[in-house]
């Protein structure tokens, strides 16, 4: 399961993360953020300890989503030593997920 | 509720054989269309099977619906604005709000779109495409949506309870618009030469060079089809087609997509190849229900 990131584990679970951290902003409401759903927990099953994913519902935590400037849903944002590195807007092929962590 | 078994969203030349090929395995749809769309500005089709003399796109166009009548086909003619999923799809036009198991997307491409060079550039970041999703991030910001149809009006409709002000771009377009259907939402027609911001999307420059402060700009331009839906519904795309899978189908069980909408060869031919796959399938998901 991928993990739910909130405003009080993130630092320490996305900051402070020794291993890249590929997490979904998403919605309960948003259809293509359901779409994108499986190919989340699909990676994050596979991770086998080299990354981790996380979720980060806009509703429960819209200062997360203002923080790293997220206007569109679903927004992926990879995390490496406590810097965003990679961005992609939309649903997009599970591939295309997995080579943002490469 | 009434429950529609297919309904197929275009009346073109994927449309129609989808429509054709789910008559002949024993299911009639309802056809819903717009009207003539690319095929309008066809002066002459030659390239295609079994015309000895060229045909124009609004004749073979009509000959399609003529086609779908003989054969007791329901075809209204009714803008789609919006389509829900939830295990059934609720298809929202113009006129109607329809449910129905299964559905075809064949209503073409825009071939209008804006070639704005900044529009990829603040996708993510101010640019959005779906009012319903990205909406949430506007709220007490000032927005506008570029486009000047029904449904330019119905993603503004969206936002207007969220955005603090809300202003449809018609693009150097007379506006379309009734004042009594725009409520506090504004019009403003000059052309934009430009989009600009910092870290995100925060002016459009207009013909004039006055710049137009704004937090985000929705594009909804002409009217909403195959892909602004698919899009909303959450299916892959790639510039700007629908990605489907060599069978027509798409991630979401019972939509099938066919013809210009699902890209490669914008022909007539590989447009009725689909769709009479797209028929095919759709009555074979039908009865697996």
């Amino acid at each position: 399961m991928a993990m739910e990131i909130t405003s009080a584990n993130f630092e320490q679970e996305v900051l402070n993360s020794p291993v890249p951290v590929l997490v979904d902003f998403w919605a309960s409401w948003c259809m293509p953020c359901k779409m994108l759903a499986p190919a989340i927990e699909e990676l994050s099953q596979e991770a086998n300890g080299a990354y981790k994913v996380g979720k980060i519902d806009v509703d429960a935590a819209p200062d997360l989503a203002a923080r790293f400037g997220v206007m569109n849903i679903p927004t992926v944002l990879v995390f490496q030593g406590g810097q965003v590195v990679k961005k992609s807007v939309g649903v997009v092929p599970k591939q295309q997920l997995a080579d943002l962590l490469k | 509720m009434n429950m529609e078994k297919l309904i197929i969203a275009g009346a073109g030349p994927a449309g129609v054989s989808a429509a054709l090929y789910a008559v002949r395995s024993g299911i009639t749809p309802l056809v819903l269309h717009k009207g003539a769309g690319a095929l309008e500005k066809a002066a002459k089709i030659e390239n295609y099977y079994g015309l000895p003399k060229p045909i124009s796109g609004r004749e073979l166009y009509e000959n399609g619906i003529a086609q779908l009548s003989s054969l007791e086909v329901p075809v209204l003619q009714e803008e789609l604005l919006a389509v829900e999923y939830d295990g059934d799809y609720t298809v929202h036009t113009t006129a109607n709000t329809y449910h129905t198991r299964s559905l075809i997307l064949a209503t073409g491409t825009k071939r209008n779109t804006l070639s704005l060079k900044e529009l990829k550039k603040y996708e993510g970041s101010g640019i959005s495409y779906c009012a319903i999703c990205d909406g949430f991030f506007y709220r007490g910001k000032e927005v506008a949506v570029l486009g000047n149809g029904v449904y330019a009006l119905h993603e503004a409709q969206v936002l207007e309870p969220l955005a603090s002000k809300v202003t449809i771009l018609t693009n150097g377009k007379e506006a379309s618009f009734s004042r009594d259907s725009l409520g506090s939402i504004q019009v403003e027609t000059r052309k934009i030469i430009s989009a600009g911001g910092e870290a995100s999307l925060s002016y459009v420059e207009l013909e004039d060079h006055t710049r137009f402060p704004l937090s985000g700009l929705f594009v909804a331009l002409g009217t909403a089809d195959s892909t602004d839906i698919a899009r909303k519904l959450g299916l892959v795309m790639e510039n700007n087609h629908i990605v489907i899978e060599p069978d027509t189908s798409t991630a979401l069980p019972g939509l099938f997509a066919a013809g210009d909408c699902t890209g490669g060869l914008l022909q007539v031919s590989k447009a009725v190849y689909e769709g009479a796959l797209a028929g095919t399938k759709a009555v074979n998901y039908l009865k697996t229900l």
